[in-house]
């Protein structure tokens, strides 16, 4: 007996998880805004029920996706990029190298047994599910690329200075359920979110 | 038995006409592109300017910085030439233009110094590489304003800069300088664009709008000229950063083919 209730809570214990979001950079955002539709984060459990029926259906094997925002627009408030203050006497000419990544451009999340490659540089979806979502060209990227902008200007004593980001992009999100040999699983939601746009703001400010 | 070796033949035949076929198949031309964009820059000391471009094959000599003869920056009926020093070439992001991937490529080089405004109205630059091999490749308007050292008529608080509303390409249309208050009066105000900018201003806010172009417009200085004659320059900023550039510039690029 004691067995048997072993087994099944072990076969119950990925449910447990079921709505715990595994995400990458962009999920820190200060503010997230889509023009239409819904955050995954945002999905009520009963929006999951629903979604789930459209890949109950069984399968050999792979991937059976649904999609519920298809590359709809947000706007986005990021986080302070960097911050510098002069306590000295003297103006100080402040070249400050700003490093961006590409993968901060691509942001994923997944709930479910659905996952992200921990291992990984650049955020990726368990078993390959960024092919059965057939993402267009513009989502595909293989190594971690960097682009270097640089930013010159004299900050006064008694001045600190930020450097904060806000922009466009286009959000991606549903759900998928994995099959084998007609047997489910994984299952969960998924995203994507693409950067698309970055503004840079400036501010200075006397301390 | 007769018929295993006829099915054999057969099988090896279409594998050594595919073989054949592929090897046929011809190797995709290397491409650079440039995408028409107005660049300005303060000639200052050590400052740093750049130029981007992109390649469909990242391993050529254009993207090697120690094949570079020398740089040279050009208007278009040759008149205008100055002969630019390299200092690095970074790769960036991967895009993607009729259905082939491209890398961008920043090109950086120390800003000239000169007694006065400089304007390269149709800017061209040729790559002069150590193997003989030279490419000129058009890339917009290039102007370098000289400093400036007056008083500072605003003293700004915030810089920030957007696109028009539903204009994909990367190109700036408004700027807000948000200031402490204005000592003197602004007669101009100019950004390195060919084209008009009007500006408005407040208490807080200076607003400079800046006319539409088929150019694109991201990194720019403020130039304010006021009613006085004296001259404030708010260094080089980069307001726009864009990740899906080709895909929005269409008629705005320049397509030349690598050796």
């Amino acid at each position: 007996m004691k067995r048997l209730i072993f087994i099944a809570l072990c076969f119950l214990l990925p449910f447990c998880f079921a709505f715990e979001v595994h995400a990458s950079n962009y999920q820190g955002y200060e503010r997230i805004e889509m023009s239409s539709g819904k955050l995954l984060a945002d999905f009520t459990s009963k929006e999951y029920t629903s979604y789930y029926k459209k890949v109950q259906k069984l399968k050999f094997n792979g991937w059976r996706v649904y999609i519920v925002n298809d590359n709809v627009k947000a706007s986005f408030i990021s986080e302070t990029l960097f911050s510098y203050y002069n306590d000295g006497y003297t103006p100080i000419e402040y070249v400050y190298e700003l490093e961006r990544k590409r993968s901060q451009k691509i942001g994923l999340s997944a709930t479910g047994s659905i996952g992200l490659k921990s291992t990984e540089t650049i955020p990726k979806f368990k078993n390959n599910l960024e092919s059965a979502l057939k993402l267009s060209s513009e989502y595909q990227y293989n190594e971690e690329e960097k682009e270097k902008y640089y930013l010159k200007f004299l900050v006064d004593p008694g001045t600190q200075v930020d450097l904060y980001v806000y922009g466009e992009g286009k959000v991606t999100n549903g759900v998928a359920a994995r099959y084998s040999l007609f047997i489910r699983v994984d299952k969960g939601g998924f995203e994507i979110f693409f950067v698309t746009t970055e503004y840079q703001r400036l501010e200075k400010k006397k301390i | 038995m007769k018929r295993i070796f006829l099915y054999i033949s057969l099988l090896m035949l279409s594998a050594i006409l595919g073989y054949i076929i592929f090897r046929m198949k011809p190797d995709q031309e290397k491409k650079v592109l440039t995408v028409d964009t107005e660049y300005a820059y303060v000639m200052k000391d050590d400052a740093i300017g750049t130029f981007m471009m992109y390649v469909s094959d990242e391993t050529h000599d254009i993207c090697n910085e120690n094949r570079y003869m020398r740089m040279i920056l050009e208007d278009k009926d040759k008149e205008t030439k100055i002969e630019l020093s390299l200092l690095d070439i970074e790769i960036g992001h991967e895009e993607y233009y009729l259905k082939e991937a491209y890398v961008k490529v920043f090109i950086s080089f120390d800003i000239p110094i000169m007694t006065e405004d400089i304007v390269f109205d149709d800017a061209y630059l040729t790559l002069e590489l150590t193997d003989q091999q030279s490419y000129e490749v058009r890339l917009g308007r290039v102007t370098f304003f000289k400093d400036a050292h007056d008083e500072q008529g605003l003293n700004w608080t915030s810089l920030s800069g957007i696109k028009q509303s539903n204009d994909l390409r990367s190109r700036i249309y408004e700027i807000t300088v948000s200031c402490d208050g204005v000592t003197e009066e602004i007669e101009k105000i100019d950004v390195g664009s060919k084209h008009l900018t009007t500006f408005s201003l407040d208490q807080q806010n200076l607003i400079i709008t800046i006319e539409d172009a088929d150019y694109l417009l991201y990194d720019v200085p403020i130039v304010i000229t006021f009613v006085n004659g004296e001259r404030q320059v708010i260094a080089n900023f980069r307001y726009i950063i864009d990740y899906v550039i080709l895909k929005e510039s269409g008629p705005m690029i320049n397509v030349y083919t690598l050796d």
